[in-house]
C-alpha cells in the first residue's frame, strides 16, 4: 500500500470531517464517522481535483468509495496508485 | 453613465418549514441547519405570477424612492417561469404598472446568472438608446416547478422578486463583466416540457467549485482589483454549504462571503440582487464583487464600485 496515497486521502478526509488517522477503520463506511452526503460530495470533489480523475455517478450510487480501503482501490484501477491496496495484501 | 441607483425586494410571508420535513426526507435538523442552511423556504401565494411579486418588489422600491416609476423608459424582466409562455411577462407587468406605450418591456430567460448577465444587458441597452431611466425585476417562483417529494430541490428553492432602479445618476458603478457558459452540461439542472425540476446537486457542486473560483479571479483582473479590495463578495445563494466551500476555494473569509438565505431559500436570480438589497444603504461597502451560477450551466460574475 502507498502509505503517502494513503495519509493524503486521509488528509483529504481530514480536511471536510475532523477525524484522527488512527480513528479510521479502512475498511468502515465513511458515513458511520459523521460523513455525510454533502461531505462525500466535497471529498470526491477534491479527489477528482487532486487526482485529475472523473468520478461517474453510478460509481458512487454503488459504494464504490464509500471507505477509505474502496477509494484507494479506485484510484488504483486509474493509475493513480500502482501498489496494492490494504484489502488486496490482506488476501495475498 | 448607467448604474444602480437603488433595489427593492419582495419575499412572501407564507413559508415552507425544512424541519417539519426532515422526516420525510430522512435528514436531521442539524443537516438542514447547518449544512443546507436554509431552515425555510419563502413560498408565493397560489394565484400569484410572477408580475405580480415584481409589482410588490416595486411596492418596496417605492419607499425608497418614490418616484422610481416616473419617467421609465425600459423594463426588463429576468425569469424562465414567468406567468406565461408567451407573451413576455414584462409585457404583463408593464400593464400592471400602468406604464406608457414609449417605455420598453422585455424579458431574459436566465436563471441563478441571469442577474448579473441582466445588469449588463440593461446598462448597455439603455446607452445604446440614450435612456436615462430603466427598471430591471427577477422573479423566478420555482414552488410552481418543483416537486414535494424531492429533496434535492423542495428544501432549498424559495420565491421571491427584486427591481433594480438603473439611472445615468447611480450609487453603484457597474464595472466589466465575466460571462461563461458550459453547454455540454445543461442536463444538470433541467425541467423537461411536462416534467418537474431534476437538479444533479454533485454536478453543479463540482461545476461551482472548479469554475466560479476562475470566473471571480477573471472578473477581479478585468476590473484591476485584487480580492483584498473587495469589501463583499455576494455570490448566489445556492446552499450554506456551497457558499462556505465556495469561500475556503477562494480563500475569501467567511464574514466577506455572507450567507443570508436561511429563512427564504434559494431564490434563483432574486439571489444576488436580495444580498445586494440587504447591504445596498450602508455605505461601508465601496466595492462589491457579484457572482452567480446555476441553469445553463451559466456563471456570471460583475464588480459594483460606490460613487
Amino acid at each position: 500500500m502507498s502509505h503517502s496515497l494513503q495519509q493524503e486521502i486521509l488528509s483529504i478526509i481530514g480536511k471536510t470531517k475532523e477525524i484522527h488517522m488512527n480513528q479510521l477503520d479502512m475498511f468502515e463506511a465513511l458515513s458511520n464517522y459523521g460523513i455525510d452526503s454533502l461531505d462525500m460530495i466535497n471529498i470526491l470533489f477534491d479527489i477528482q481535483d487532486r487526482y485529475d480523475i472523473e468520478i461517474s455517478e453510478a460509481s458512487i450510487d454503488n459504494k464504490e468509495w464509500s471507505t477509505v480501503d474502496k477509494i484507494l482501490y479506485q484510484l488504483k484501477l486509474r493509475g493513480v496508485c500502482n501498489e496494492l491496496t490494504e484489502k488486496e495484501l490482506i488476501r495475498e | 453613465m448607467i448604474g444602480i441607483r437603488n433595489i427593492g425586494g419582495y419575499i412572501p410571508e407564507r413559508r415552507d418549514d425544512n424541519f417539519a420535513k426532515a422526516h420525510k426526507y430522512a435528514l436531521d435538523r442539524a443537516f438542514i441547519e447547518k449544512k443546507i442552511g436554509i431552515v425555510a423556504t419563502a413560498r408565493k401565494g397560489d394565484d400569484q405570477c410572477a408580475s405580480d411579486m415584481c409589482k410588490l418588489a416595486l411596492l418596496d422600491l417605492q419607499k425608497r424612492d418614490s418616484n422610481c416609476l416616473d419617467n421609465v423608459d425600459c423594463i426588463c424582466v429576468c425569469t424562465q417561469n414567468g406567468d406565461y409562455q408567451l407573451p413576455q411577462t414584462s409585457a404583463v407587468l408593464h400593464q400592471k404598472l400602468n406604464l406608457p406605450i414609449e417605455c420598453a418591456a422585455f424579458d431574459i430567460s436566465l436563471g441563478c446568472s441571469g442577474y448579473i448577465y441582466a445588469l449588463h444587458i440593461m446598462r448597455g441597452f439603455m446607452l445604446e438608446n440614450q435612456f436615462r431611466k430603466g427598471l430591471l425585476f427577477t422573479a423566478d417562483p420555482y414552488s410552481t416547478i418543483i416537486s414535494d417529494n424531492d429533496k434535492n430541490t423542495d428544501l432549498l428553492f424559495g420565491d421571491a422578486a427584486t427591481v433594480t432602479l438603473l439611472t445615468d445618476n447611480p450609487i453603484y458603478e457597474v464595472g466589466k463583466g465575466s460571462f461563461g457558459t458550459f453547454g455540454d452540461k445543461h442536463a444538470a439542472l433541467i425541467k423537461r416540457n411536462a416534467e418537474k425540476l431534476f437538479m444533479n446537486g454533485r454536478e453543479i457542486f463540482n461545476f461551482v467549485m472548479t469554475y466560479a473560483p476562475i470566473l471571480v479571479n477573471q472578473c477581479l483582473a478585468n476590473n484591476k482589483v485584487v480580492k483584498e479590495d473587495i469589501d463583499l463578495f455576494l455570490v448566489h445563494q445556492a446552499s450554506k454549504y456551497v457558499v462556505e466551500k465556495l469561500a475556503q476555494r477562494i480563500s475569501v473569509l467567511p464574514e466577506k462571503m455572507p450567507f443570508c438565505a436561511t429563512n427564504y431559500g434559494n431564490t434563483v436570480s432574486s439571489s444576488v440582487p436580495l444580498l445586494l438589497h440587504r447591504y445596498f444603504e450602508d455605505s461601508h461597502y465601496h466595492k462589491l464583487l457579484l457572482c452567480g451560477f446555476g441553469v445553463g450551466l451559466s456563471m456570471s460574475a460583475t464588480m459594483l464600485r460606490r460613487l
